[in-house]
């Protein structure tokens, strides 16, 4: 039996279903990210574990014992919310001593934790300021160090990065973690960060329309998206998506795209159906530039339309001879001019094919490279 | 350049008394000069066949009035008066104020409507509303006997317990209007943040909403404490002319002895006390910190 076990949660605000049969099993000790766009329901599900919203149906299972009909405040569960919500008229002692009244323990012994949870967070001598003589960054390693100095069965944290600039959200973000590992407290955080959520998380819940999407370990989410909406949502660029349509010529299956004819394989054996739509997906880093006359069977001709400079890498936006558009990335020795005519290589064995009816990924289908003799034409000849 | 910034300063300084001087000549003629004047005429024998400057100075009408038992006792039951009424107020008032802050849109509106109605209505009316409930003969008489908890008819009108409920109900608004405005600057979630650390709703209230709302509960305390001093109408109707507050008093001397001096000194020992309060209250505002809006 997992952790913390979320068993067919719904919830459904003024007749708007928000939460659709949400099934979730966190291990103990796990650093759990929520990710999904705004609206899909992750900051419910926080609410519904925290006791601030009631599910309208499901269970909620935690270290063994049921607490989705307990109010809030005997669930012994920490949050951290977003803005932070620290009492304004106490200071930051006060603040993180706020829910040891609850619990059986005396002054000194409580004044002991206090001060070491202020130092597992970076702010001794801190303690008689209150929250607003506080910068964001100090006020939210408060709601941290307020939220574990009871030590809690479960951490949840609400946005609790997305009020930080930049730079200093990255750096709490190593040291949240750090503190997580250190303190085993398994953790569940809702965030619309990609980025956040793919270094912070053990594994991360891909939500939209109230639905969990995909489950999984960040690298597997990257790799091997379920469906469309992971595949987009997940990578940075985006992913290159192309609806295109299943040909069956005399020598096999094969997807007419870009300006090529790439074949099609199905593993063991199976169909694939001709006229079938598809959704190939390239991410960017699979692409690689190359010179626009290498005849390879893998090799796309297109036009550079854009480059993008990042210092360490770059963008290069390209539109291919039927037209679409498809974005690489170049290593810094190696960019493309705008205007440019090049050839885009395709590393087949990572592209992605999603059915283009359902949008699931059919990992049964593999791309190979196409024949390289055929000269590049938006139509193609039928045999 | 220091010497440059320091003479625009200077003139800026001087722009600015300038620009200030409409409202600074409104404030003395409205409220300086009535007050020296009050403060003249306090020392004033009383003389009315002579005019104002005419008359012959002496501290005997203080001197009167801190010595007089009966001007001693009623300094004593207006304040009194004042502590209960602010006590009444705030506890119904931070309930009217909680119910309206939790209660939905429509619910909300309308609470707000009724509490406000009191301000509409003017002192005059609400203390006629309560003198024929609280009669002799009234509704409430009425049905007390129908109870059977009245033996015969009793008169509620001159109690003290009947003006200051007239009160209370005279003042409720500015203190439910003062503790709402505080209410609703609590960010929504703190009541969420004390519930995921343990505490119950009622501990929550104790410990965080309370506490946030002080500044509210200070100044319509400050409010009601300044209206009850001043009181004059509701316990007149209410209160039969059995009850004598300072403003009676005041209203007594100045037009029925035609005793100016000595209603001076009476108004001016009720700004007296009116100063001090608004002085501790404005000190225990600075206690909590400055954070209470």
């Amino acid at each position: 039996m997992s952790y913390l076990v979320l068993d067919g949660l719904s919830k459904t605000f003024r007749q708007v279903e928000v939460l659709r049969d949400i099934r979730l099993n966190v291990e103990e000790g796990e650093f759990i990210c929520l990710l999904g766009p705004s609206g899909s329901g992750k900051s419910t599900i926080l609410r519904l574990i925290g006791g601030f919203e009631w599910p309208d149906g499901g269970s909620i299972e935690l270290a063994g014992r049921h607490i989705h009909d307990l109010p809030p405040n005997r669930r012994d569960i920490g949050f951290v919310f977003q803005d932070y919500a620290l009492f304004p008229h106490m200071t930051v002692e006060e603040n993180v001593r706020f829910g040891l009244a609850y619990r059986k323990m005396d002054k000194a012994e409580m004044r002991e934790r206090v001060l070491s949870v202020l130092g597992l967070v970076g702010l001794t001598g801190m303690e008689k300021r209150y929250p607003r003589q506080l910068s964001g960054g100090q006020q939210q390693r408060v709601a941290i160090a307020r939220a574990i100095a009871l030590r809690p069965t479960l951490l949840l944290l609400d946005e609790p990065l997305s009020n930080l600039d930049a730079k200093l959200r990255r750096q709490i973000r190593l040291e949240m973690r750090q503190l997580q590992r250190e303190l085993g407290i398994t953790t569940v955080m809702v965030t619309h960060d990609q980025e956040e959520a793919m270094t912070m998380s053990d594994r991360i819940a891909i939500l939209q329309n109230g639905m969990i999407q995909q489950f999984d370990t960040p690298l597997r989410l990257y790799r091997e998206p379920v469906n469309l909406f992971v595949a987009g949502f997940i990578g940075d660029p985006p992913i290159n998506l192309q609806p295109c349509r299943v040909e069956i010529a005399d020598g096999g299956a094969e997807l007419p795209v870009w300006g090529k004819r790439f074949r099609l394989d199905a593993r063991d054996g199976a169909p694939i159906g001709n006229g079938r739509e598809l959704v190939l997906g390239i991410r960017p880093e699979n692409l690689r530039v190359t010179d626009a006359d290498e005849a390879s069977g893998s090799v796309i001709a297109a036009k550079v339309e854009a480059v993008e400079h990042l210092g360490g890498s770059a963008l290069v936006h390209a539109r291919t001879t039927d037209g679409s558009r498809l974005c690489a990335v170049a290593p810094p020795q190696d960019v493309p001019q705008a205007g440019q005519r090049i050839g885009l290589a395709v590393q087949t064995d990572a592209a992605l094919l999603f059915d283009g009816n359902t949008t699931n990924r059919l990992p049964e289908l593999v791309l190979q490279e196409g024949r390289p003799q055929v000269p590049a034409s938006s139509t193609g000849g039928m045999p | 350049m220091t010497q440059s910034s320091r003479t625009t300063g200077g003139r800026r300084f001087g722009v600015g008394w300038m620009l200030l001087s409409p409202a600074l000549a409104v404030y003395g003629i409205i409220f300086l000069l009535p007050a020296l004047l009050l403060m003249v005429i306090s020392f004033q024998v009383n003389a009315p066949e002579l005019y104002l400057w005419e008359r012959v100075y002496s501290p005997e009408n203080y001197r009167r009035f801190y010595t007089d038992p009966y001007f001693l006792k009623v300094i004593g039951k207006t304040l009194a008066y004042c502590v209960v009424v602010v006590l009444a107020t705030l506890v119904v008032g931070y309930l009217l104020a909680w119910s309206i802050y939790k209660a939905r849109s429509f619910a909300k509106t309308t609470l707000i409507t009724l509490v406000l109605t009191p301000l509409f209505s003017g002192a005059l009316l609400q203390s006629l509303g309560w003198y024929l409930l609280l009669a002799r003969y009234g509704p409430i008489n009425a049905g007390l006997r129908a109870l059977g908890w009245l033996d015969k008819p009793f008169n509620f009108l001159g109690t003290d317990a009947a003006v200051m409920i007239a009160l209370v109900h005279a003042f409720l608004p500015f203190m439910v209007l003062s503790i709402l405005n505080s209410l609703r600057t609590i960010p929504a979630n703190l009541p969420d943040a004390a519930a995921s650390l343990g505490a119950g709703s009622w501990s929550a209230f104790i410990r965080v909403t309370v506490p946030l709302t002080k500044g509210g509960m200070i100044a319509g305390s400050g409010l009601v404490f300044g209206m009850t001093l001043g009181s004059f109408a509701t316990p007149g109707i209410v209160g039969q002319g059995k009850i004598q507050l300072l403003a009676q008093i005041i209203y007594q001397q100045a037009i029925q002895v035609f005793d100016w001096p000595f209603a001076a000194v009476i108004s001016l020992n009720l700004l007296a006390m009116l100063g001090m309060i608004s002085a501790l209250l404005a000190l225990l505002t600075r206690r909590t910190g400055g954070e209470v809006r």
